[in-house]
């Protein structure tokens, strides 16, 4: 309550300021998204939907390297996410279709007092489907409470490339750590084998993150999945570790996937720009296998 | 009460056997990433290895291989040898250093393999057979509880026999002497415990590890040039 509030105003005055609760419009956002090749080869958006704060233009072709594939940006205008937010998004990528999904800006989890925020993410890749799949960084501001799920199911001949980058406060004002509790969990199947199961729990509260074990002096962790059954897994896995270890801000090493499928690529880093750059080289090094070309510029629209 | 006797303490030495270091699984040749942080420089020192210790306990084994286990015996209760399938792939797909992968696999198939040729539990050759990859901790568990060895004994015995697999490999690759190795073991002993009780009860859906730096020293053993271990 203000206090010398003209008389004109004292019946606003009177109102708490309640938070929209859980489910209400603006707090359960929704991203549906099909990718559909066309008989000339040309990917395009078949089908999208979005609920606020989620919000989609059409897709883009102006990735100068693949000129086929359908860029998409989930644009989200509301700045971050705040308690009782739950955002879904859904992507299909049908046979022989590519296309890249990515943000606008990270993603900001604001401070809460109470519930949590959380977001699911579903993706399809049908046969020989090929979808890069790579959102800017995660940001758990000071008190935040994170839920992130990711399932995905990949069919024999597809091919998908996932980034992950998590950047613990704004480092910049010296906020590290300070987040509530973020929980984590990926699952991928692969042709019906389950390949990756990733699940953790960070809580600063309880346990050091800046441990030797844990994440020693760096803040920012960055993950990159490279995975099909169109490569020699073991080549790839070389190539993409001594490339990305040309640059020596960030630590970072790679391995082979269970079943041969593909490629899991760790990173450590001082800042979400080192990891970043560490992961667009592992992009560029997969794009030079896959198809000889580069990856893209950067253009956010 | 003298079979009481008896069985206790044919579990309790089955429970030695299997920590020992005679125990010919291959264990003694993996060091998960252990050798990558001594070839770095970064630890070099006791006090070092006992704080590293502590995350591989915490985050590494606790939160994976106690679950596993643990959910292998209420499995094995039920005789439900689809969802120890279950486990063993799923375990799998928690493994995304290849090393530490093939290490378990490699530990587990050879614990399967001495067992058959020792033991008169007559179901271990069919289980080989439908074992999807037999992971170290599922045979374990099988085993564990075949053997009538309470559960958390068995989770006990392997978090035990890990951390000393790791402080021998330690005292392969730097100098550590016979009495700090007792202290650090001494140090760990109340974790272990907490570790295993804090994890036992939690079931297959919320098997977890995260440590990204183990994880990062694990793949790069894969590329050392020269190494004393397989993993």
């Amino acid at each position: 309550m203000r206090n010398n509030v003209p008389q004109s105003f004292q019946e606003y005055n009177q109102e708490e300021v309640d938070q929209l609760p859980s489910g209400s419009p603006g707090k359960d956002g929704i991203v549906e998204a099909v990718f559909t090749a066309r008989d000339d080869g040309m990917t395009n958006v078949s089908y999208q939907y979005a609920r606020p704060p989620f919000h989609l233009m059409g897709d883009l072709h102006h990735d100068e390297q693949l000129q086929h594939l359908s860029t998409l940006y989930i644009q989200n205008p509301s700045g971050g996410m705040t308690q009782g937010d739950h955002h879904e998004v859904d992507i299909k990528v049908q046979p022989e279709a590519q296309a890249n999904v990515t943000t606008q800006s990270s993603t900001k989890v604001y401070g809460m007092e109470a519930n949590y925020a959380n977001s699911l993410t579903e993706i399809f890749v049908d046969n020989n489907g090929y979808l890069e799949y790579m959102p800017d960084p995660i940001i758990l501001y000071k008190n935040s409470r994170f839920h992130k799920r990711t399932d995905i199911k990949l069919e024999q001949g597809s091919t998908l490339l996932l980034s992950d980058i998590l950047v613990p406060g704004r480092l910049a004002r010296n906020e590290f750590f300070e987040f509530d509790k973020y929980h984590s969990q990926l699952t991928i199947t692969y042709d019906d084998n389950k390949i990756l199961t990733d699940n953790y729990v960070l809580t600063p509260e309880n346990t050091d993150p800046q441990r030797d074990g844990f994440m020693k002096d760096f803040h920012v962790f960055g993950t990159m999945f490279i995975i099909s059954d169109d490569f020699d897994s073991h080549e790839v896995n070389d190539r993409i570790y001594t490339h990305v270890n040309e640059t020596d801000e960030i630590i970072a090493a790679s391995s082979v996937l269970p079943y041969n499928t593909g490629v899991a690529l760790q990173i450590l880093g001082h800042t979400a720009q080192s990891v970043q750059e560490g992961i667009d080289r592992a992009w560029n090094k997969t794009r030079n296998i896959l198809f000889n070309v580069d990856r893209r510029r950067k253009r956010t629209y | 009460m003298a079979d009481n006797i008896k069985t206790q303490t044919s579990e309790f030495l089955t429970s030695l056997r299997l920590a020992d270091s005679f125990l010919p699984v291959g264990t003694y040749s993996s060091s998960y990433g252990l050798e990558s942080f001594v070839q770095e420089g970064i630890i070099d020192n006791s006090d070092d290895l006992r704080e590293l210790l502590k995350d591989y306990l915490r985050h590494l084994v606790a939160p994976s291989d106690i679950v596993a286990i643990s959910s292998v015996y209420d499995a094995g209760d039920e005789s439900d040898i689809d969802k120890i399938i279950q486990i063993d792939n799923k375990y799998h797909s928690t493994q995304v250093a290849k090393e530490f992968r093939e290490s378990s696999i490699k530990s587990g198939n050879n614990l399967l393999e001495l067992f058959i040729e020792t033991s008169d539990y007559n179901l271990l050759n069919k289980i080989h057979e439908e074992l999807p990859h037999c992971h170290y901790v599922t045979v374990l568990g099988i085993i564990s509880n075949d053997a009538q060895i309470k559960k958390i004994d068995a989770c006990l015995t392997h978090v035990y026999s890990f951390m000393t697999e790791l402080i021998s490999a330690a005292q392969r690759l730097f100098q550590l002497s016979h009495i700090k190795v007792q202290q650090i073991l001494s140090n760990l002993q109340p974790i272990i415990v907490d570790s295993c009780q804090a994890n036992i009860d939690n079931n297959i859906t919320q098997m977890q590890s995260f440590c990204p730096w183990i994880t990062i020293m694990g793949m790069k053993h894969e590329r050392e040039d020269v190494k004393l271990f397989m993993s």
